[in-house]
């Protein structure tokens, strides 16, 4: 049966010494956990920037509208600051998709379950080490 | 002194995550090799748009690809280098100094 834990790869069974793969050097090495670590850090990066610019300028509407008491003017069409608005916005969006993406592939491979729950039977892994 | 490096590095976990920071940052140039004609092509017909021009606008363009191609390769040439140092051979044996017996010292 394939274990299920992070970075615990079968040993073969004879005892005789293998070339190890590129996959169980990742995983042995830590070197996959970190890279999955690193890539969900881009994606929460990306995705907490992506609304940023629309809900600031959601805010200064509202702002404004109580400061005048009514409601403020509303263009009939994107000029060039809203259309940059929403390409950056955009552009975060699909760079938090990439990297959350990446990070799946890369967990399913080396570890054969998602990014999250890798991490967290990694994190496991580390605490029962730490107290043996 | 490189054997010790080398020791120092994987013991420290300092060559994992800088292993693991090089290997995200590799996937993502690879992904980035596909993106950047997109983008490119976008932009260029955005500021067409706004900046009207004679000459048409020219579709994807594989120039695009060439810097990510090239940042992806040297990233991946580093990284498997580094790899395969570190990680593929194991450590050589320490000729370790027989410890002084307390005993005899006495």
């Amino acid at each position: 049966m394939r274990s299920r834990h992070a970075g615990l790869t079968p040993m073969p069974a004879n005892g005789e010494s293998m070339k190890p793969s590129l996959r169980k050097i990742l995983a042995d090495s830590h070197i996959a956990a970190i890279a999955i670590a690193v890539l969900l850090f881009w994606m929460l990066s990306s995705a907490f920037r992506a609304p940023w610019d629309p809900l600031s300028r959601a805010a200064d509407f509202l702002f404004t509208a109580v400061a005048i008491g009514g409601v403020p003017y509303i263009p009939s069409k994107l000029d060039f600051a809203d259309r940059l608005m929403l390409f950056t916005t955009v552009t975060y969006f699909f760079t938090a998709l990439i990297s959350f993406g990446v990070a799946w592939l890369l967990s399913r491979w080396v570890y054969r379950v998602g990014p999250f729950r890798s991490l967290s039977n990694y994190r496991t892994q580390l605490v029962r080490r730490n107290r043996v | 002194m490189f054997e010790r490096l080398k020791r120092t590095l994987v013991e420290s976990y300092v060559g994992a995550i800088a292993l693991g920071y090089l290997l995200a940052e590799v996937i993502l140039h690879f992904v980035e090799i596909f993106a950047s004609p997109v983008a490119a092509w976008v932009e260029r017909n955005y500021y067409q748009s706004i900046i009207p021009r004679t000459t048409p606008s020219a579709g994807l363009s594989l120039q695009d690809a060439l810097p990510e191609s090239e940042r992806f390769l040297i990233l991946l040439l580093v990284w498997y280098l580094l790899l395969r140092w570190l990680y593929f051979k194991p450590f050589k044996k320490e000729a370790s100094a027989p410890s002084p017996n307390p005993e005899q010292s006495v």
